[in-house]
């Protein structure tokens, strides 16, 4: 059926709502990626299999990433009337006695995460409440949503259906108010009012470069040419980023309406999502979603019985980093190979197949939509200065709380770190985090007060990059940390320009040297000099901003680079060549447990004799340090 | 124009120019890398940084920043010499730097950079990369440690020759180039060569024979085609080691590696004379003498016209205007043709029927004497011309056409030059191509509509095209004004576009398309080739062509035009000179005296026995027997000729029938001028000794004088300026150049022409005598031409389902059988081909392909095994 008036709309939302919302006791299991690597499909295998086995009448749906990944699997149990509530690290026995328990009419109490007393109904600005807040039959020191320090700051935009919704039920995401603003604007908005509408929003490209929004439109709506197109760049390959694949597999419809308002907006008829075919699961809820919005008409030929008409379609990937790069993505859409040009002329005049063109990357298409319906005063009133709205991290590292998080941008990075991240795991000290993935800075304990946003990260000689967020602690050596990041970019330099193909493999060498205990005075020097060639010098993004670790780890962490070329050491003790492992004499009460450990049999002694570390042999893989339970193995 | 400052200088540039242009354009110089300015740049290398205010606050590559209003570019000063002196180090920390034994050594463009630039020391270390040395392709060889990954080879191969037969492979520090891991089998045209910055690619037929600066460099019109491409020719102790085009890197593998004919060891060195039954060697005064005395004898006895001629579209225009001369003044006679009869020569007058002959006026003489080879003509301002030469289009302007259709031609090997215009055209997504053949060509993977019909069936379709636009458009006025339209449309009534659907193999929809496409376009261009010129039928086909364009063609706009394919360097000088019975130079048609016979005719007259029939052959060059169809009769035919001179470097199966061989002079041997198939002049100026060889037009010129006509001549410079006073045409002709433009009338008259295309006979499969890719005419078939490392012999085409059916694996051998002969040939599997059609190249002796025809490049065959 083809949905062309606000009435049939509403009656597939109502459809949708009694789907979403059943009179049944409904168990949702965390399907996206990182549910299912910690165990979820088992999860829903067994509640699938339990239900059958004792004829249980509940509802059993899949949902996407609430964001919580350090406690996946994820199981969320709506007690009709009672309560929802989110349970944790849940594994198939757990799963059985949920079910039992269930089947007993109970509620089940083990492994509770926390309750959710309501869930906000983001495109209408309502809030629907689960009845009966705490039941009687459940303890009273259960939290909230509210109360966990994880959620407690975020706001859920990008985010809004995740976790909350079966993202393979269209009906689910209109039950939610989703198509409502596609219906709005292409009815009763002229594209120039959508394009105003996102100006006023104040959004800024998520993917990094923080281009305003609304103006990029207007530059590919005043192009000449009756063809254009939108894209969606789903390329994510930042180590340790996994929004956009988050979004992808959670709410596939939050960016599809995004991507057809704005074609609405911009005069196109026809947009890709270029997706990285790493992302299987995100590429398959796309296809799925994709064809249900066909199917309703809310994609395809006179979308709403209007004459707008919009089709979208998917191209894989091969994962090449640079191909996030907007020339060379829209190359590796036309079938050439994923290598950037020069601009101008910028995609906007010249894109796809010579057309005026509009990428956009996930995270700012899911903002579309919300915007529409809630209107630009109310976005811009989120975030901070210039930088309006809210943005999705994910957040790892040595983090307690590792995962995905969505916060108004102006939150500080102590606030991100230490409230939504619970602090550093093992009580040990911060030393640094890294923003905008390798092409972006480290940045040290004492800028942790620095507001999160394109500005002041940009100040610090970092970037806000698409979200990627690395906490690191004590543990780390920075130096290391450059060389990762710099192997990165330099095994995904395309080759094209010289500055990024040749420098970024100089940089990694004197890396690798000082990290080898080889490195020479003048080193940093030499490394500060070629990062600002590959800076200035680099066709595109990509080789622009590799140096940015190894500049700001030597602008903030010099003395570890001191360190490692004066003294020959790493005072972080991780650069294998220049520690040394040794048998603290005191301690040691020659349990030779150590000694039997080294694959090396690098450790002499005998029972009940103090061993010895015998350095030539010695491969420094710190087996002994992790196998003496008496602290008695020092590295130095 | 926009106005900006370069290092302080106030300059004007054009609009969409870049930085780079504008520099050059006023001599200030930007050192560069990887820009070329035959391809787009692509600003990789980064060497070009200048900084630009306004704009950011990192430096800007000039190749591929565009001039804007009150810009300040600074293009020197420490900061960028700092910053090009670090990516020197870093372009070179990992280069071969083994210039010593480096074909570029000398002329690289990394060695000129790394000494203007200065860099005296790279401080940089690097792991070495494994050295993937290609020895193994022909004609190229490759060395990747030398690779700056600019990147040129590979645009250039992509964008302009529209081969794709080289990459990179892996990226980053990692990048290679690559041709898939293979050895390459590409076009082997070499351009990748020439746009190669260092010694990546070298050239295998140059190497080691002599350093970039013991060469002595001359520029010439290449002689392979009629493309009209200008290279330059290294000598060095008078022989010639190589050949290079470093302005657009463009030519193709006959240009490039055909030049070794010159020093073929099968050349004639020395004039012969038929004695029992073989060949003495002569001296020229002997020779000469003996020509000079037979020629008086015959004349004589049966009259000046017992002589006839045959020029050749291998000879300058110099020596075949001298050779019409010969004939029109010596003798007085008008007994002469040229090979072109039987393609390009039916083009000629299809056009010439439709669009009439030339008239021009508005022609002085220039006042101060005119250089060499320039014209002594000039235009005034009330010049004006008219007739079908001004529907010829021109290379450069083909890609400001917005359709093209091409019908007949494989273009590339027809015409290596027309694929570049049309790969060009490409670049512009306005453009669209429609593709017309009986087989699958190169450009049908690029072509929006790709029509396949059956062999011979051109016409029809053209015909099923005009039909499908008049019934879509009844009102559809031609856009060219024309007379004969009313009798011309009941004409195209009577074609039924479903027979012509099932007749040509075409769907209707897409004659309909095309019909569509044509009518839509602004500019127009009409593309055909030998294939459909050389039927028997060419003349009919040109007609519908013609017709065609003055439906849709729009000749005042760029690049709308037709476009024939003159295949050989000088196809359409000989013609222009007026080496045809019917037309005097300059086409004017010859009037007040009766035309002798055309080629076709004379032989018809030996076979009756005639008393016209000729008694003396002379032939400028050519070998007949391997050009024209049906081998056997003209075998037998000219035999039948008591006395027959020919003009040839090489003894060629015709020559062997001849009573006096003399031998000529080749390639850069000789000074002349050709006219390229768009009308251009090409220079050849000598630039190796004759070694015992004499130039065509000295030999001309002997045999006139002693014949006792005022013949005599100095140099071809004299006689081009001759020559050219009497081509008002021409005014304003110089090298490389077409002349100057008039005011153009055109104007047109529809011809019906014939739509029947029965092929005769009822032979299984059909075959067509074409061109190869890597040979033009029979030169480059002689050792030692690079030319022969890649295609060496004929080998007949064959549907891979076909050779299945007929028991046939690829090199077996296939006798194929016509009614007018029988031959053996191995066959190569051709998925190209449809089944039922079969190919052989016209190129070689053996298997002489011709022996099969009748009177068409098509004819019905029988194959079988053995």
């Amino acid at each position: 059926m083809k949905i062309t008036s606000l009435d049939q709309l509403q009656k597939i939302k109502e459809q949708g709502f009694r789907r979403t919302y059943p009179d049944k006791i409904k168990v949702m299991v965390g399907m996206a990626t990182c549910g299912i690597s910690a165990g979820a499909d088992k999860v829903y295998q067994t509640l699938a299999d339990k239900m059958a086995e004792l004829g249980l009448d509940i509802v059993l749906e899949k949902t996407g990433c609430i964001g919580f990944c350090q406690r996946e699997p994820l199981v969320d149990v709506v007690y009709p009337g009672k309560v929802r509530l989110s349970y944790q690290g849940m594994n198939p026995e757990k799963t059985a006695a949920l079910a039992e328990a269930l089947k007993e009419g109970r509620i089940f109490l083990d492994n509770i995460l926390c309750r959710i007393d309501e869930e906000e109904l983001l495109m209408e600005g309502t809030v629907r409440p689960y009845a009966n807040p705490h039941p009687v039959e459940l303890p009273a020191e259960i939290p909230t949503y509210d109360d966990l320090s994880f959620f407690k700051k975020q706001v859920k935009i990008s985010l809004r259906n995740c976790g909350f919704i079966n993202p393979e039920r269209i009906e689910e995401y209109i039950a939610r108010g989703g198509y409502g603003a596609l219906y709005q604007a292409v009815t009763q908005m002229t594209p120039e009012e959508v394009i105003a509408q996102v100006k006023d929003s104040g959004l800024r490209g998520r993917g990094g470069a923080g281009f305003p929004t609304g103006l990029k439109w207007e530059f590919c709506r005043n192009a000449p040419g009756d063809i254009k197109y939108v894209i969606c760049n789903a390329d994510e390959g930042d180590p340790g980023a996994f929004m956009d694949r988050g979004i992808l597999e959670g709410d596939p419809h939050a960016v599809l309406e995004g991507m057809a308002i704005g074609a609405y907006a911009m005069g196109a008829s026809a947009g890709y999502i270029y997706c990285r075919a790493e992302y299987p699961l995100a590429i398959e809820h796309l296809k799925t979603a994709i064809s249900q919005a066909e199917a309703y008409g809310l994609l395809g030929e006179g979308i709403f019985g209007t004459d707008f008409s919009f089709k979208i379609k998917i191209r894989e990937g091969a994962g090449a980093f640079v191909c996030g790069e907007e020339t060379a993505l829209i190359a590796s859409i036309e079938g050439r190979v994923g290598e950037p040009r020069p601009r101008p002329p910028f995609p906007a005049q010249s894109g796809l197949w010579g057309k005026p063109t509009t990428i956009n990357n996930v995270k700012t298409w899911s903002h579309i939509a919300p915007i529409i319906a809630r209107g630009a005063e109310w976005y811009a009133s989120l975030g901070s200065g210039q930088s309006k709205g809210t943005t999705v991290f994910s957040l790892v590292g040595k983090v307690n709380n590792s995962g995905l998080v969505e916060v108004p941008l102006g939150i500080t990075l102590r606030e991100m770190i230490f409230d939504l991240g619970g602090g550093i795991a093992g009580d040990r000290a911060f030393k640094a985090v890294q923003t905008g993935g390798p092409s972006g800075g480290c940045i040290p304990a004492e800028f942790l007060d620095t507001p999160v946003d394109y500005d002041s990260l940009a100040a610090l000689g970092s970037i806000m990059g698409s979200g990627g967020m690395i906490v690191m602690d004590e543990r780390d050596c920075m130096v290391n940390v450059a060389k990762y990041f710099l192997d990165f970019t330099r095994d995904e330099s395309c080759g094209k320009c010289t500055p990024c193909r040749e420098g970024t493999l100089r940089l990694m060498e004197i890396l690798e040297a000082i990290t080898e205990g080889r490195g020479q005075q003048g080193d940093i020097e030499k490394l500060e000099k070629m990062s600002e060639l590959i800076k200035k010098t680099s066709l595109c993004g990509l080789g622009a901003t590799a140096p940015n670790p190894v500049l700001t780890t030597i602008k903030y962490f010099r003395d570890e680079y001191e360190a490692h070329i004066q003294a020959q050491k790493c005072p972080a003790k991780v650069c294998k060549p220049l520690i040394t492992f040794t048998v603290i004499d005191d301690k040691c009460n020659g349990c030779q447990l150590c000694r039997l450990k080294c694959p090396v049999e690098a450790i002499d002694g005998a029972k009940k004799v103090v061993h010895k570390v015998i350095q030539e042999k010695c491969i420094k893989c710190g087996t002994c340090f992790d196998a003496c339970k008496f602290a008695a193995i020092g590295v130095e | 124009m926009v106005n900006l400052t370069i290092d302080g200088r106030a300059i004007q540039a054009k609009k969409g120019c870049t930085i780079l242009d504008a520099a050059r354009e006023h001599g200030i110089y930007i050192p560069t890398l990887c820009y070329h300015q035959a391809l787009k740049p692509i600003g990789a290398c980064r060497i070009c940084v200048v900084e630009v205010k306004p704009g950011p606050p990192r430096p800007l590559p000039a190749c591929a920043t565009y001039v804007a209003e009150g810009q300040e570019v600074v293009t020197s000063s420490p900061k960028l010499d700092a910053i090009r002196l670090e990516l020197m180090k870093l372009v070179l920390i990992n280069h071969a730097l083994d210039c010593p034994i480096c074909d570029k050594g000398g002329e690289c463009e990394l060695q000129d950079l790394t000494h203007a630039l200065g860099v005296s020391v790279v401080d940089l270390e690097a792991v070495k990369l494994p050295p993937h040395k290609d020895y193994v392709s022909e004609l190229i060889e490759r060395h990747p440690d030398r690779c700056v990954t600019c990147g040129r080879c590979v645009r250039i191969c992509r964008d302009r020759v529209g081969a794709l037969a080289i990459n990179f492979t892996l990226r980053g520090y990692f990048t290679e180039l690559a041709s898939g891991g293979l050895p390459l089998d590409c076009e082997f045209c070499g351009s990748c060569i020439d746009i190669c910055p260092v010694g990546a690619l070298i050239n295998k037929v140059f190497k080691y024979r002599a350093r970039a600066w013991e060469v002595t460099r001359t520029e010439m019109v290449c002689p392979f085609c009629g493309g009209g491409c200008s290279y330059e020719l290294w000598t060095k102790n008078d022989r010639p080691l190589r050949v290079v085009n470093y302005d657009t890197a463009l030519l193709c593998g006959r240009g490039r590696f055909g030049f070794p004919v010159v020093e073929s060891p099968d050349r004639l060195k020395t004039p012969l004379i038929r004695e029992n039954g073989g060949f003495r060697e002569a001296s020229w005064d002997e020779a000469l003498d003996q020509v000079a005395a037979k020629f008086k004898e015959i004349t004589e006895a049966a009259g000046s016209a017992a002589i006839y001629g045959v020029g050749s579209p291998r000879a300058t225009n110099e020596a075949n205007y001298l050779f019409q001369k010969f004939f029109r003044t010596g003798l007085g006679t008008h007994q002469l043709d040229n090979p072109g009869r039987y393609t390009y020569v039916q083009a000629l007058k299809g056009l010439a029927a439709v669009f009439g002959f030339p008239q021009v006026s508005g022609v002085e003489k220039v006042a101060k004497p005119p250089l060499p080879f320039h014209s002594p003509l000039t235009t005034t301002e009330e010049a004006k011309a008219s007739g079908f030469p001004l529907v010829l289009g021109k290379l450069k302007d083909l890609p400001k056409a917005d359709v093209a259709l091409v019908v007949g031609a494989d273009v590339t090997p027809e015409l290596p030059p027309l694929g570049w215009a049309l790969n060009t055209a490409l670049e512009r997504d306005t453009f669209h191509l429609v593709v017309a053949n009986n087989r699958k060509t190169k450009f049908d993977r690029r072509a929006h509509l790709s029509l396949r019909y059956k062999p011979g069936s051109e016409r029809l379709l053209i015909a099923g095209i005009i039909k499908s636009l008049l019934t879509a458009q009844p009102e559809w006025a031609p856009t060219v004004i024309a007379g004969g339209f009313d009798e011309f449309k009941e004409n195209i009534n009577k074609v039924n576009l479903k027979d012509v659907a099932k007749k040509t193999g075409v769907p209707e929809a897409l004659i309909k398309e095309t019909a569509a496409r044509l009518a839509q376009a602004q500019a127009p261009a009409i593309i055909f080739g030998s294939e459909l010129m050389g039927q028997d039928k060419g003349l009919e086909n040109t007609l519908a062509l013609a017709d065609l364009f003055l439906l849709v063609g729009r000749p005042g706009a760029p690049g709308s035009a037709l476009y024939p394919v003159a295949e050989k360097n000088n196809t359409r000088g000989v013609c222009e000179v007026g080496v045809m019975p019917e037309f005097l130079p300059g086409f004017v048609p010859l009037e007040g005296a009766e035309p002798g016979p055309t080629l076709p005719e004379m032989l018809d007259l030996l076979e009756k026995g005639d008393p016209k029939a000729p008694q003396a052959l002379y032939l400028l060059g050519g070998d007949l027997l391997r050009q024209l169809p049906n081998r056997s009769r003209v075998e037998k035919l000219l035999k039948k000729v008591p006395f027959m001179v020919v003009q040839d470097a090489f003894l060629t199966d015709t020559a062997k029938l001849a009573q006096v061989i003399l031998p000529v002079a080749v390639h850069a041997e000789q000074e002349g001028t050709f006219i390229s198939t768009d009308g251009s002049l090409g220079l050849l100026p000598r630039a190796l000794p004759v070694n015992g060889v004499r130039p065509d037009w000295q030999i001309i010129s002997q045999i006139g004088s002693k014949m006792g006509f005022a013949m005599s001549y100095a140099s071809p410079k004299q006689i081009f300026a001759e020559l050219a006073l009497g081509m008002p045409r021409w005014a304003g002709m110089a090298p490389k150049n077409g002349g100057a433009a008039f005011t153009a009338e055109v104007t047109g008259q529809f011809v019906p022409f014939e739509t029947d295309i029965s092929l005769p006979g009822r032979r299984p499969f059909t075959l067509l005598v074409g061109k190869s890719l890597q040979h033009s005419g029979s030169f480059t078939t002689h050792e030692p031409c690079g030319t022969l490392t890649i295609t060496n012999r004929a080998r007949l085409g064959l549907n891979p389902a076909d050779a299945q059916n007929l028991g046939l694996a690829e090199g077996d051998f296939a006798k194929v059988t016509s009614s007018q002969g029988e031959i053996s040939v191995p066959v190569t599997l051709t998925p190209e081909l449809p089944e039922g059609l079969v190919f052989l190249p016209e190129h070689f002796s053996q298997p002489a392909a011709q022996r099969l025809t009748l009177n068409s490049n098509l004819v019905r065959v029988t194959i079988q095994k053995g």
